[in-house]
């Protein structure tokens, strides 16, 4: 009997070793389908917010106003909703950018965050005048303030609005020698897994 | 004697032991497949290769996916058949592109926004499956 310990043991130990095959293979497969599903997530986020960046540049080649960045941004933004929703992913993008013309600064401010968006005020450093508040937009729409200024100079711009009864603001900074500061909220999801970075543009005309 | 049993009786076992370790963990040959998810990301990777070039746009705009499709045939696997598509406006979902028979097909997308001063966002569509 004290020999046939060691077969007993030997069976024991083999019995561990398919165990522990088992487990391995469950782990792979479940870790194999989770990478099939969120794979593409990263690539199509860098994707978008190079393509965003690629649009202010289109705008500003064409001719340099800001009726154009307006159109094609917002154009570009429906289009990338259309197309994600179709592969169902969610997307929003909340936009903003200041558009420097000689002495007048215009600011737009862009919802495609899927929900109206109430309240919103936009303050800027580099001149005493303040803007008319924007109000209400509703998705998918933007809407512009514009004032006259007299000194170059950096400034910041700062946007507050509400959802619902919650409260959001962002900042970002640009120059009056830039021709566009331009702040992008970029929302991507896909299943459980979801992308939200910004992006800041400070882009002086060709 | 007996000690000689005990002695046979544990090598018996080890070569057991060491047999079942060898069978359940030797490495084995993957057979080639077709891989939907590893397809979606070596096609992204060859549009997006494309795009670096500064080939793509230009294909884009000039409505040009034969062109597009032959730059690719060096950036995927000889295993596998593939062709392009450029998806825009409302026909985002490239309606008029039928796919191949029954096999499985992935489906590598690249978004663009349109190049130089043209802005024409669309949708670079690129299609694989296998050959076998």
């Amino acid at each position: 009997m004290k020999g046939q310990i060691f077969l007993v043991i030997a069976v024991l130990v083999i019995l561990v070793l398919i165990l522990t095959k088992t487990e391995t293979s469950f782990l792979k497969t479940v870790e194999q389908q989770r990478f099939q599903l969120y794979s593409m997530l990263p690539e199509n986020y860098e994707n978008l917010k190079n393509e965003y960046e690629r649009t202010v540049h289109i705008s500003l080649s064409k001719n340099k106003s800001m009726e154009t960045m307006v159109s094609n941004l917002n154009n570009f933004s429906n289009f990338s909703s259309t197309a994600f929703e179709r592969k169902n992913y969610t997307f929003q993008v909340f936009y903003s950018f200041a558009f420097v013309n000689s002495s007048t600064l215009n600011i737009t401010v862009g919802n495609f965050l899927g929900k109206t968006i109430k309240n919103i005020t936009i303050n800027q450093s580099l001149a005493t005048g303040t803007l008319v508040p924007l109000g209400t937009l509703a998705n998918r729409n933007s809407g512009s303030r514009g004032l006259e200024f007299s000194s170059q100079s950096q400034f910041n711009v700062t946007v507050k609005y509400f959802i619902n009864e919650t409260a959001y603001n962002f900042t970002y900074s640009t120059d009056t020698n830039k021709t566009v500061g331009a702040y992008f909220d970029i929302f991507l999801q896909e299943h459980e897994s979801y992308m939200n970075d910004k992006l800041i543009l400070n882009i002086t005309s060709y | 004697m007996k000690g000689y049993i005990h002695v046979l009786e544990a090598m018996i076992a080890a070569l057991l032991i060491l047999s079942a370790a060898v069978v359940l963990y030797q490495g084995r040959q993957a057979a080639p497949s077709f891989d939907v998810s590893t397809m979606k990301e070596t096609g992204y990777n060859c549009l997006k290769n494309l795009d670096s070039k500064g080939m793509l746009r230009f294909y884009l705009l000039a409505n040009d996916s034969q062109s597009a499709r032959n730059e690719l045939r060096s950036c995927l696997p000889n295993t596998v058949n593939y062709t392009t598509a450029f998806c825009a406006g409302d026909d985002l979902a490239c309606s008029n592109y039928t796919l191949h028979g029954n096999k499985t097909t992935a489906l590598a997308d690249y978004l663009v926004a349109g190049e130089g001063s043209t802005f024409q966002p669309s949708f670079i569509n690129l299609y694989i499956w296998s050959r076998v």
